[in-house]
């Protein structure tokens, strides 16, 4: 077993953590709270010591650049939400911060996704191997069924229409099976991982590789 | 046969993480791995670090913490494995995860002197930066000053041979692998891969994967390493051993045995079912 007392920590902690798979208890809670309080902690100070500190407080009180306070005026308006007298305040720095953000997300969204619908035009008969042909058309018709799935502007009482959008929507649970595996597989892995802390680095039933 | 159908669809929980615990155990104390298969989108992110030109820097944003450190720690450990033996300069990048670049760090330390690699000549950590978009728009025109010509512990990014010489991504970054739990993709290839032309590389958490195929299928992204099987993938690339290939026999065990827990839960019902059928006629 490990004489280190941040590993035998770390153990005792994972166990209280995955006593909730027993019942819900009082350990359980306090690993939980415990845990939570340290990664906020650890956020303040790393948020101080490497962005706060060195690139406004030091350059605002000691290299001269007094303009850096509008910073601090600026975020504080955000407390004014706080008091009914000064919420007005508030919505000044949220409009302003909200249209930025929009102007940027939609940058961003021509940027991310005008290429993936470019890209959605596939040939399904091309100089490629029939093995690619054969994946463009199954592309092509989830492309297709699933968003006839989503045409909310009629309702879909045509059969043809009625038949394609069902034929989406069980593509679509298909693809959400595929993500459900996924997150199980990254659940799992992440329990191995706790596995492996507890029995090679705490009681050294795993050997070293 | 009532009770055996009852009895098969009310397994305790408390029982099946029982087995899947013993069954995970069983491939790390043994030791016994099975061979893993590269997927396509492994090899050629593998690929395109092997193309990465020798004068150029590449860019590991890793935005995870301790909550992802299962999947996230050996994608990022066999990336930074890789480009210390091909002797390619790289910078840790942590954008909005403040527990980021200890752990990044860290690992980089670990491995560094295997390959005889040291801070401030290979690689450098750029540290927590906050902003978000606006930031990342902020930094492919012009490195130094996005960083404030400081490195995450303040020293002068002048005495780092490392960034010597790199001012903005078009010229001087080679490529970009963003190691993230979180949604972090988008941005990075609207914000620095089309308009710089950076090639931008993707390690996530299996979770994550589903999302991201389409990206690779546009060429947005040059390729992609997922969960712990991609890392598992890539360490056999690398013939390199670590805790994460017993890992991937573990866990493609747990999955043999959630499947055949499936398949008893729905006998259970069905045969329950047929049971009250025959009871009511």
């Amino acid at each position: 077993m490990s004489h280190e007392p941040i590993v035998w920590l770390g153990a005792l902690v994972t166990l209280a953590l995955y006593s909730i798979l027993y019942r819900e208890n009082a350990l359980y809670r306090a690993a939980e709270h415990i845990f939570i309080g340290l990664g906020t902690g650890y956020g303040i100070y790393i948020a101080w010591t490497t962005i706060l500190y060195p690139q406004w407080w030091q350059p605002m009180t000691k290299d001269g650049q007094w303009w850096w306070i509008f910073a601090f005026v600026a975020g504080a308006l955000y407390y004014a939400i706080y008091t009914k007298r000064f919420v007005w305040m508030s919505r000044w720095i949220m409009i302003t911060m909200l249209g930025l953000f929009a102007g940027m997300e939609f940058k961003g969204w021509t940027g991310s996704y005008l290429p993936q619908i470019t890209a959605s035009f596939k040939p399904i008969i091309g100089p490629e191997p029939p093995y690619i042909d054969f994946s463009n058309l199954i592309f092509l018709i989830t492309l297709v069924t699933v968003m006839v799935y989503f045409l909310f502007s009629f309702e879909h009482r045509s059969r043809i229409v009625g038949r394609t959008a069902g034929t989406g929507r069980w593509l679509m649970m298909v693809a959400f099976g595929a993500i459900f595996g996924s997150t199980v597989m990254a659940r799992m892995s992440l329990f191995i991982t706790r596995l492996y802390f507890l029995f090679h680095d705490w009681i050294h039933w795993i050997p070293d590789k | 046969m009532d009770q055996f159908a009852d009895r098969l669809a009310r397994i305790d929980r408390r029982l099946i993480f029982a087995m899947v615990a013993l069954i995970c155990l069983v491939p790390l104390v043994t030791g016994f791995s099975m061979r893993a298969i590269v997927s396509p989108p492994t090899q050629k992110l593998y690929d395109a670090i092997e193309k990465t030109p020798p004068d150029r820097l590449v860019v590991l944003s890793s935005v995870w913490d301790a909550g992802t450190k299962g999947e996230n720690e050996p994608q990022t450990e066999a990336l930074m494995a890789h480009l210390f033996r091909l002797k390619r300069r790289f910078a840790i990048l942590s954008m909005g995860s403040p527990q980021a670049p200890t752990l990044a760090e860290g690992i980089a330390d670990r491995v560094a002197p295997e390959f005889g690699a040291k801070y401030g000549e290979q690689w450098v950590n750029w540290g927590l930066k906050t902003g978000g978009s606006a930031w990342l728009q902020s930094l492919p025109k012009d490195v130094p000053g996005a960083l404030g010509n400081k490195d995450w512990k303040a020293v002068p990014l002048s005495q780092l041979p490392v960034m010597k010489d790199v001012k903005t991504f078009h010229d001087n970054v080679g490529l970009v692998v963003d190691i993230t739990p979180s949604g972090t993709l988008g941005a990075w290839v609207a914000f620095v891969g089309q308009p710089y032309q950076v090639p931008i590389g993707f390690a996530c958490t299996a979770v994550m994967a589903p999302e991201a195929y389409p990206y690779l299928d546009s060429g947005q992204i040059v390729g992609m390493m997922t969960g712990m099987a991609g890392a598992s993938q890539y360490f056999q690339l690398l013939n390199r051993k670590g805790f994460v290939t017993q890992a991937m026999t573990a866990q493609a065990m747990a999955h043999f045995l959630i499947l055949a827990l499936i398949a008893v839960g729905n006998v259970g019902y069905f045969a329950g079912r047929r049971v009250d059928r025959q009871g009511g006629a």
